[in-house]
Formats: structure tokens, sequence, C-alpha cells
């Protein structure tokens, strides 16, 4: 009933694209059947393990799996960004799976998140899509770093640095890039962002200090695991830029 | 007299061109020596190919008698500093930018003074945004960061080009004072003739990626030029 009320929205935006000729229609209607399929889908796999949990079977196996989907899903969606460089996708899916996973393991060690399926898929969907996010900006804007300033790169070179040293300038901006972004999110936390897991917690009747306590937890979670993230993208870029003989290779 | 660097059918392609065929020469050491010919002879990744940024697709450059593939290309570039064509500043001030080759191998002498003053820029320059100095400016500051290396090759790509009559005289001296009395072997890429006629000891002249000729400044014809 309420997915029937909300698809009125959805007209509405279709409708409006359509008069305006944005050509976003048809993207729309894609990301729309497509999600609301793939949230289908999530939901199933959860109550599976939940009930998996319930009888004492061995959910965690089944978790695992979904997370490994989930790195190889985010690690595509990433590469996609950056279709000219080599080995991308192998460079996008060890980075988000270490960010995520780092950050997700500091929540479970410290009691932050239980060893819960219910908590645990959905931490994980929040971990890896932002650090999804986080690792494409880091790609895209590490590419147009090397186009932009390759003769810095290469004087650099020229007088004798190493490749780490050559591109150091040049991740320094990536990261940053890629995190202000987040970092700003954080910043008007409560005043103009009232994020989902917050709103979530407060509809289903939760304390809001709880809520916003939880809140908080998980935009750390965030931001760390996208520092995470972001870095080993970068990091393991390296070598997607030079050879051994530390020398710009040719498709930048 | 021994060669810096010797080139034995040295070939290289880029982007399915040939850019330079089976190119073989001596290059003296303590000299400069003028590398001339038209655009895209293939005289800059001659000169790129000289300090590893690239290396030859076919045959061998021998460094002082040692076979470039075998140096360290870390080792080498600092031995044999490239002045690229475009003099890239790197963000901050020409002190910074100095310092950057000090700070990048932790060399002990952390005066940039000396550096800006050995290549003839007063010491006020010192604080200068890089990023706005003129283009002979640019290139002197280049030479200045690679001064702390004590370079034993300078590698110049066109170091007079988009610069004003009077920084080329001061660019020219320059080059010429440090290889005369500092013994630094220079090898100077230029499209103009007559500078390499008034700058160098040798003068090669490419063409099409081929050698045409080299000779010493004294017996350069100019039915040789291209």
């Amino acid at each position: 009933m309420v997915l029937a009320m909300v698809s009125v929205l959805f007209f509405m935006v279709v409708a409006l694209s359509n008069w305006k000729n944005l050509g976003i229609g048809k993207d729309l209607g894609q990301g729309f059947v497509m999600g609301g399929l793939q949230l289908g889908l999530i939901s199933v796999l959860l109550l599976a393990l939940m009930e998996w949990e319930q009888e004492g079977g061995l959910w965690i196996g089944g978790a695992v799996l979904m997370v490994l989907a989930m790195a190889v899903i985010s690690g595509r969606r990433s590469a996609k960004r950056v279709p000219s460089m080599p080995q991308a996708f192998r460079i996008t899916s060890i980075s988000i799976a270490a960010g995520s996973v780092l950050a997700l393991m500091v929540l479970l060690l410290t009691g932050a998140m239980p060893l819960r399926p219910e908590f645990i898929i959905p931490l994980a969907g929040m971990a890896f899509g932002n650090s999804m996010d986080i690792c494409s900006v880091s790609m895209e804007r590490i590419v147009r770093e090397f186009q932009l300033n390759r003769g810095s790169i290469e004087a650099k070179l020229a007088l004798g640095a190493d490749s780490s040293q050559a591109m150091e300038e040049a991740m320094v901006i990536s990261t940053r890039a890629a995190l202000i972004p987040t970092i700003d999110r954080m910043k008007t936390l409560g005043i103009i962002l009232i994020p989902g897991a917050m709103a979530g917690l407060v509809m289903a009747g939760a304390d809001p200090l709880v809520a916003a306590q939880f809140q908080l937890v998980i935009f750390l979670m965030v931001v760390g695991g996208g520092i995470v993230t972001s870095m080993s993208a970068l990091a393991l870029s390296r070598r997607a830029f030079f050879n051994e003989q530390h020398q710009i290779r040719d498709w930048v | 007299m021994s060669s810096v660097y010797s080139l034995q059918n040295v070939s290289k392609c880029l982007g399915g061109k040939t850019i330079l065929r089976s190119l073989t020469m001596d290059i003296p050491e303590g000299k400069i020596t003028s590398l001339v010919g038209p655009s895209g002879s293939g005289k800059s990744t001659l000169l790129r190919m000289l300090n590893r940024l690239t290396d030859a697709d076919e045959g061998k450059i021998l460094y002082r008698g040692r076979d470039v593939s075998e140096i360290d290309p870390l080792a080498l570039r600092r031995e044999a500093v490239l002045i690229p064509q475009d003099s890239y500043m790197f963000p901050g001030t020409v002190r910074e930018n100095i310092l950057y080759t000090i700070r990048l191998f932790s060399l002990p002498d952390e005066s940039p003074e000396r550096y800006l003053e050995a290549v003839g820029m007063p010491i006020s320059f010192l604080d200068r945004d890089a990023g706005k100095l003129s283009g002979g400016e640019r290139k002197r500051v280049a030479i200045a960061r690679s001064l702390p290396l004590r370079p034993r090759v300078l590698l110049m790509d066109e170091p007079t080009v988009g610069v004003d009559p009077r920084n080329v005289s001061i660019l020219e001296k320059l080059v010429q004072g440090m290889n005369e009395d500092g013994g630094t072997t220079v090898i100077w890429v230029t499209h103009d003739v007559e500078q390499a006629l008034r700058v160098s000891h040798n003068i090669a002249n490419l063409k099409g990626g081929r050698l045409m000729g080299m000779t010493q400044r004294d017996d350069f014809q100019w039915g040789e030029a291209f």
C-alpha cells in the first residue's frame, strides 16, 4: 500500500522529466525497477539469515557470502568510473572490501555492532555503499590529476623522485576530494541532515538520543572505512600508473 | 675523448608511429652537445630516453659505458637531470620548489639561497609564488631545483622556447658557465641552429628520427641544417 502511494511520486518525477525533455526518464525507470528488485532480494536474504540464526544454523557463512557479493558488485560499479585504467576492478574491489570490513570489525570488536544478521547486513550495506562512492571519486580524481598534471608528475620523476613520491600530491588531492562530501555531511548532522539510520530508528520508536549515538557511530564507520578505502585504492593504483622503472604507462 | 652516452641502433615507436630509427651516435663527456632538428624529429623523445623517463624499443644506450637498462633509473635521473620544455613549477614559492629536491633526498644543505644565486636570480625571488614567474624565470628555477643533486649531465629540452631575448642570453651564459666551471655535460635540444652554434661544442642534426650528421661546431656546414 505504502509502495503504491510512493509510486505516485515516481510517476510525477518521470512526467516532469518527459515534460522538460531531461532525457532521464528511462534511467529513472530502470533505477526504480532495479532498486525495488534489489531491495526485495536483500529483504528475502536477510529474512532467511534471521531464521537461520534462530534455528541455530551457520548463518555467518551466508553473511560472509553476502559481504563477498557486496565487494564484487561495488568493485565493478566503482571500476566503471575509470574504464581506461587497467586492473581497475581488482583495485576497487580489494580497496572497498578492505575499508568496509575493517570498519565493520572495529564496530564488532568494540561491541557497537552485535553479531546478528539484522545488524551486520544493513551496516555492511552502508559501509560498502559509502566506501564505493568514496572509491569512485578517488579513482576518477586521481586519473584526472594524472591527465591534468602529468607534466608536474614527470618533472618530479625527472629529478629522481620515485613513483610514490611523484604521485604523493595527486593522492592527497584525490583523498581530500573523495572525503570532503562525507565530512561536510557530518558537520551538518542534525542541523540540515537527519540521516536514514537515525530517522528510521526514531520512526520505529527508539529514544532519539540512542538513535543519535548510533548514527554518529555509523558516520565514524563511514569516514574510517572511507579513508582506508581511498588510501588503499590510490596506493594500489600506483602500479597501474607506473611500471617498475618508475615510468608513466602509455594508457595514462 | 670519452662518451657520456653511446647510442647503438636505437629505435622508438610511440602510438604506432616510429619516432627514432636505428640511431647510432656518441655524445662526448664534459661538452655541450646540441640536438637540432625540426618538430617531430625525435629530439625530445631521445632526451627522455637518456634519463629513462621512457625506454628504447630496440638498440642499446650506454651511459658512461654501462647499459642504461642495467642502471637504477632513479639513480640515473639524479645524475642526468632532465629540464623539461615546460618547466612545471610545483605549488608554492620558489623556496619550496628548491627545497623539494633537498627534502626529497634528505640532503644536508638546506640553503636554497645559494642555488638561486647560482642561477643569477636575486634572493628576493625566494618567497615569490613560483606559479607567477615568467618563462625565463621558471627555466632558471627549474635549473636551481636540480642543483642540489649536483648533476653530472643536464638534459635541456628547448630551454629558451617562450623566453624573452634578455633571458635567453642569461640562460645560455648560465648553462655555458656550468659546463666550463663545473664540468657539467650538457645535452641541449633546440630547433634554433644559430643558438646551437652559439652555445655548443658539437651539433647533432636529427630529421625524421634519423641522425643526419654530427659535427664539431667549427665544422658545421649550413647545408647540413634541416
